[in-house]
């Protein structure tokens, strides 16, 4: 869940992972920082994790930030797209990796109903879209969204 | 006025005199990075060996969300923005020495006021050697991504 998911960009272009990284570096940071609020608000808990990590399993270091590279790859440009790959991405992790699979296992307390923290990840989901619409000078700019878009193709 | 309180409103108040707000979205992602190495160390210090701890008054997620987000944020922006436009050997290096210098002072502060402390063996020096790394890693973060394409 750590290695080998970066192992994957490999497959893609190098000038691609340098574009990309910067929006996973900014996800990996929000994540952690939702993690940690929910652990200190008790929604979450985590009973065993890999060394030399502590709260938070490999998980968020490995797939979730190459994940994140490979859908704005494959997605970026068009957000009904982005939304819906996400969608389908975050329906898997909250009611079956984190609900489920997880706390089967004795890794993960998971007390809040997924219901609940889907919609977090939906707003995870839409701030680091945001964010890299900033980056790439879309946001503010609607005039050039055309334009953008057709180079980011 | 509480220690980390007062931390946080002199780190942003550096920002709003010396910062150039116009190259922030080149910032941003460098700072980014930061904060990823910042709490991925949190992560691991806070295993089995604790190296080292803050104290204060504060909620430890106020004390840990504040310490993330006012000097690893501020020293990296200012450390990228104030790169010399010559940058010989000697201009880095004294640039480094600079900043690290800055940094283990910020440290020894927290420490001799009671609002750090190294365990398990850390030492100034081990965290003086890791300052040098960082803004190492900070500037190759910069260079390799070429973020200056992002200043206006």
């Amino acid at each position: 869940m750590f290695l080998i998911p970066w192992l994957s960009l490999f497959f893609m272009k190098k000038e691609e992972v340098k574009h990309w990284m910067p929006v996973s570096m900014f996800a990996l940071v929000l994540t952690i920082i939702i993690h940690d609020v929910g652990t200190t608000l008790g929604f979450w808990a985590t009973r065993e994790s890999t060394f030399p990590f502590y709260q938070m399993i490999p998980y968020f270091f490995g797939t979730m930030p190459v994940l994140t590279i490979w859908v704005f790859k494959l997605t970026y440009g068009d957000f009904g797209k982005y939304f819906i790959t996400n969608t389908v991405l975050d329906i898997g992790s909250n009611f079956f990796l984190l609900n489920y699979f997880l706390p089967n296992r004795g890794i993960l307390d998971f007390s809040i109903s997924p219901f609940l923290s889907l919609p977090i990840t939906f707003v995870h989901t839409v701030v680091i879209y945001g964010y890299q619409m900033w980056q790439d000078d879309v946001l503010f700019d609607i005039k050039e969204l055309s334009l953008t878009t057709y180079n980011l193709r | 006025m509480d220690f980390f309180y007062t931390r946080f409103t002199i780190a942003w108040t550096c920002w709003l005199l010396f910062a150039n707000k116009a190259r922030w979205k080149e910032m941003v992602p460098v700072c980014a990075f930061a904060l990823c190495l910042s709490l991925i160390s949190d992560q691991i210090v806070d295993w089995y060996v604790i190296y080292w701890e803050y104290y204060g008054n504060e909620p430890k997620i106020i004390r840990k969300l504040m310490d993330d987000f006012d000097v690893y944020v501020i020293v990296t922006y200012l450390f990228i923005q104030w790169l010399p436009q010559k940058q010989s050997y000697f201009n880095m290096f004294f640039y480094w020495f600079a900043w690290t210098a800055l940094a283990i002072s910020i440290e020894y502060i927290h420490v001799k006021t009671g609002h750090m402390a190294h365990y398990n063996g850390w030492t100034f020096w081990h965290s003086y050697i890791s300052d040098w790394i960082l803004f190492w890693l900070f500037y190759q973060y910069h260079k390799i991504l070429q973020l200056e394409k992002l200043a206006k």
